[in-house]
C-alpha cells in the first residue's frame, strides 16, 4: 500500500524537484559561458574569476549584510511590540490589527515601492512635508546612501511586518493560559508578563522569522528597482537587484548566472542554519 | 448487445482520423515577427480606406496577398525596456523570424552571426537614408532595416522667457555663455523654476542630456568607428563642468543624481523648465499637466537650436529609429518570405501612416515630409536639415551595455564623490573594455 502511495505522488515530486534542480544545473552550465544569446563563447571559470573583483557584486552583498543590521531588528522589535500589545485585546480587536497591518503584503513590491518614491520624492514627497512642519528644510532622502538605505528599509519594513506579527500572535496564542494566570497569581507585572514569560516562550518563532528574514532580504530587489534602482551609485543594490541588471538589462547572462550561483551557496547556508533551528524548536 | 454497440463506436472513433490523413490540409506558412504595440488607427483618427483596424493588420494582409505566408505576430513585453522577450525567444530555439523593436533594442542582433544579410531581397536600399543604412551594415552587408524615426528636439517654453523678460538670439549668439546668463536670469526672476533640468537615477533617456557633450564638441564616437569611445577629451571634461556649474548655482533641480526622465518631464509638463530636449509627442506632459488642474493653460512651445560652445556652430538632435532585422535560418525559402516581411515593415505604406501618428519621421525618402503640416514637426526637421543627428552608438551591439556605463559616474559627481576630471576616464576605461569584448 506504501509503495503505491509513493508511486502515486512520485510523478508530482519529480516535477516540483525538477525546477528548482534543473533550472540550477542550467544556471551553472550558462555560467561558464560570456554569452548574450546572439554570441556565446566558453569561459570556463572566467566568470567567476571576474567576480571576485566585481566591486558591484560585493558592494551589493554587504548592502545586504547592512539590510539585514536594520530591516531585522527593527522588524523583529516592532512586530513583537505590536503582537504583544494586541495579545490582550479582545479576539476581533486582535484580528482587526493583523489584518490592516497584513494587507501590504498583499501588494506586488513594484506598487508599494512606487507610493514610497512619492513618500519620499525631494519636491512633492510627504515626508519632506512632515520634516517641513518642524521647521527642518526638504531632505534629498534618496541622494545619500544612508537616508536611501533608511527609506529602503523603512519602505520594507512596513511593507513585511504584517506576515511576522501574525508569527508572532500565533506563537503567543499557543502559550498556555495556565502559565499566564499563574504568574499573575504570583504578582508579576504586565511587564514582567510579557518580557520575561511570553518572549522567552515564543523566541524559537522569533529565531525562526529571523532566519527567514536573512533569506528575504538576501532576495529582495524589486523595491530598490523601483525606489532607487540600486543608488546613488550603487549605495542601495542587493545582489539579486545587481544579478537582473548583469543579466536582463546588460544581457550579460553567463555572468549573471555566476553571481547568481554565489547568492545561491549562501541562501543554501542560511536555510541550513533555519533547519537546524527548527530542529532545536522540535 | 448494448457494449459490443458501444466497443464498436469506441473502435471507430479511434479508426476513423486515420482517414483524415490522406486530405491533409495545406497550411500556409508561417512567419513570426515580435515587435512593439499595433497602432489602432482610430486612436490617432487616422482614416485608412483598406478598412483595416491597425497598422500591421493593413501591413499583414498586403504581406499575405503577395507571398500567400501568414504572419504570426508576437507582442514584445516592454515593461522591462529591455531585450528579454527576444532574449528568451532566442534562447529556447524560438527566435521570430523579424524583430521589429526601438534600434536601442534591436541592435544587440545586428550581428552576422543572428541577422541574415538583406541585400540580394532589398531592391530599393537609395530610397533609405544613406547614413540610416550605413549604420546598419557590417563588413559592408545590410544587416537591417530602419523604419521611422523619432527625433530629440530642443524644446523651449517661450512663456517661461517671456516671462523674465528675456528674448532669444540669433543662433551664433545662442552660446553657452548665453545660456548660463538665461540661467540666471530665470533663478532670480521664477524662483522654482529652472533653465533645464538634469538626471542621473537610471539610462532612460540619457540622449537627453548626453547631447550637450555635442554643444561643446566632444563626441560619443568617431566617424563610424564603434571600437573606442571619443568621449574623452578636454571638450567633454568642460561638458561635465557646465554640469556642474548648472547645478552647484541652483540652475537645475538639486536632486540632478536621484532623478529620471519621467521627473524632468513631469517638471517640464508643469512649466517650471525653460528647455528640455524631448520628442513632440512628449509635449502631452503639458496636457496632462492641465488636465490635473496643475497648470491652467497649456504654454507656448517651439523646438530650436541647442547653445553651443565657441567653435560649434550647430549642435545635432538625436534620434533614434525602429529596426527590423531577420534572423537567418538554413532555409532560404523563409529566409526570402522573412525578408520580405522585413521590407514591408519599413515599406512607405507603413512609414506614411506611422510617422504620422506617432509624429516621427520617415527613413524613407519616397514618403517624404508627411508632417509638413504640423508646425512642431517642422521646426524639428529644419534644425535636423542644419545640425543634422548624433550618431551615439545606437546601432552598436553592445549599446545596452555601453548606455549604462555614463549616469553612475555623472551621479557620484552630482553627490560631490567624483570630480569632473575623474568621470570620463573611467568611463572610456570600461567602455572601451566592453568595446573590444573584455
Amino acid at each position: 500500500m506504501k509503495r503505491v502511495a509513493y508511486l502515486l505522488v512520485l510523478p508530482a515530486v519529480l516535477l516540483f524537484m525538477a525546477f528548482p534542480f534543473v533550472a540550477t544545473y542550467l544556471v551553472g552550465h550558462l555560467s561558464l559561458f560570456d554569452t548574450n544569446y546572439v554570441i556565446t563563447k566558453f569561459v570556463g571559470l572566467g566568470n567567476y574569476v571576474r567576480l571576485l573583483t566585481d566591486p558591484t557584486f560585493w558592494k551589493s552583498m554587504c548592502n545586504s549584510i547592512i539590510y539585514c543590521l536594520v530591516i531585522i531588528p527593527s522588524s523583529v522589535v516592532f512586530a513583537l511590540i505590536l503582537s504583544i500589545g494586541i495579545s490582550d485585546y479582545r479576539p476581533r480587536v486582535q484580528n482587526a490589527f493583523r489584518i490592516a497591518f497584513y494587507i501590504p503584503s498583499f501588494s506586488a513590491g513594484i506598487i508599494i515601492a512606487n507610493v514610497w518614491k512619492w513618500i519620499f520624492d525631494y519636491r512633492y514627497g510627504l515626508a519632506n512635508w512632515l520634516v517641513g512642519i518642524v521647521g527642518i528644510k526638504p531632505v534629498m532622502w534618496l541622494a545619500s546612501p544612508a537616508y536611501a538605505m533608511a527609506a529602503v528599509s523603512i519602505m520594507i519594513l512596513f511593507a513585511t511586518v504584517g506576515g511576522y506579527l501574525m508569527m508572532y500572535s500565533a506563537s503567543i496564542m499557543s502559550i498556555p493560559h495556565e502559565v499566564l494566570e499563574q504568574s499573575r497569581v504570583d504578582g508579576a507585572s504586565w511587564l514582567q508578563q510579557k518580557l520575561r514569560i511570553v518572549v522567552p516562550m515564543i523566541m524559537p518563532t522569533v529565531l525562526l522569522s529571523v532566519v527567514l528574514m536573512m533569506i528575504a532580504v538576501m532576495q529582495m530587489w524589486e523595491f530598490i528597482y523601483q525606489l532607487t534602482y540600486g543608488g546613488p551609485s550603487g549605495g542601495t543594490a542587493s545582489p539579486v537587484f545587481d544579478i537582473y541588471i548583469t543579466g536582463f538589462e546588460q544581457g550579460r547572462y553567463g555572468y549573471a548566472s555566476a553571481k547568481a550561483l554565489i547568492l545561491l551557496v549562501v541562501i543554501l547556508a542560511m536555510a541550513l542554519v533555519k533547519k537546524q533551528i527548527e530542529k532545536t524548536e522540535k | 448487445m448494448r457494449n459490443r454497440k458501444l466497443i464498436a463506436l469506441l473502435l471507430a472513433a479511434l479508426v476513423m482520423p486515420a482517414f483524415g490523413e490522406g486530405q491533409k490540409d495545406v497550411k500556409p506558412v508561417q512567419i513570426t515577427m515580435l515587435a512593439g504595440p499595433d497602432l489602432r488607427y482610430a486612436d490617432y483618427a487616422y482614416k485608412e480606406p483598406s478598412g483595416a483596424p491597425t497598422l500591421f493588420t493593413k501591413i499583414f494582409q498586403e504581406f499575405q496577398a503577395e507571398t500567400g505566408a501568414m504572419v504570426v505576430y508576437k507582442l514584445v513585453d516592454l515593461s522591462t525596456g529591455s531585450t528579454l522577450s527576444m532574449d528568451a525567444l532566442t534562447a529556447s530555439g524560438q527566435a521570430p523570424d523579424v524583430y521589429n523593436d526601438y534600434a536601442g533594442r534591436v541592435s544587440k542582433y545586428v550581428t552576422p552571426e543572428f541577422a541574415l544579410a538583406l541585400d540580394p531581397y532589398i531592391k530599393d536600399v537609395e530610397d533609405f537614408d544613406e547614413t540610416m543604412i550605413a549604420q546598419l551594415r557590417r563588413d559592408g552587408k545590410l544587416l537591417a532595416l530602419p523604419t521611422s524615426v523619432w527625433i530629440n528636439g530642443f524644446c523651449v517654453n517661450l512663456d517661461l522667457l517671456a516671462s523674465v523678460g528675456y528674448t532669444l538670439p540669433a543662433q551664433k549668439d545662442w552660446t553657452i555663455a548665453e545660456f548660463l546668463k538665461l540661467a540666471e536670469l530665470i533663478k532670480q526672476r521664477a524662483p522654482g523654476k529652472y533653465v533645464t533640468a538634469l538626471f542621473a537615477k537610471n539610462q532612460s533617456s540619457e540622449e537627453w542630456w548626453k547631447i550637450w557633450f555635442y554643444a561643446f564638441g566632444a563626441k560619443m564616437f568617431k566617424s563610424g568607428d564603434y571600437t573606442k569611445t571619443t568621449l574623452n577629451t578636454p571638450a567633454g571634461l568642460e561638458t561635465l563642468k557646465f554640469f556642474k556649474t548648472l547645478l552647484d548655482k541652483g540652475y537645475v533641480p538639486a536632486d540632478a543624481a536621484i532623478i529620471d526622465d519621467d521627473v524632468a518631464l513631469d517638471m517640464f509638463g508643469r512649466g517650471n523648465l525653460a528647455f528640455l530636449s524631448m520628442q513632440v509627442t512628449h509635449l502631452a506632459a503639458i496636457d496632462s499637466a492641465v488636465k490635473q488642474g496643475i497648470i491652467a493653460k497649456p504654454f507656448s512651445v517651439a523646438f530650436i537650436e541647442m547653445p553651443h560652445a565657441p567653435g560649434i556652430a550647430h549642435v545635432p538632435y538625436t534620434a533614434g529609429p525602429g529596426l527590423a532585422v531577420v534572423h537567418k535560418t538554413d532555409d532560404s525559402k523563409r529566409n526570402a518570405l522573412a525578408a520580405r516581411l522585413a521590407w514591408y515593415i519599413t515599406s512607405a505604406d507603413f512609414q506614411l501612416p506611422n510617422t504620422i501618428m506617432t509624429k516621427g519621421y520617415p527613413t524613407r525618402k519616397s514618403v517624404g515630409n508627411p508632417m509638413k503640416d504640423n508646425v512642431l514637426c517642422s521646426q524639428v526637421l529644419d534644425v535636423k536639415a542644419v545640425a543634422g543627428v548624433a550618431d551615439w552608438g545606437l546601432t552598436i551591439q553592445k549599446f545596452s551595455e555601453v548606455r549604462a556605463q555614463l549616469f553612475p559616474l555623472l551621479a557620484e559627481m552630482f553627490l560631490g564623490k567624483r570630480a569632473p576630471e575623474d568621470v570620463l576616464p573611467a568611463y572610456e576605461s570600461t567602455v572601451n573594455k566592453i568595446l573590444s569584448g573584455k
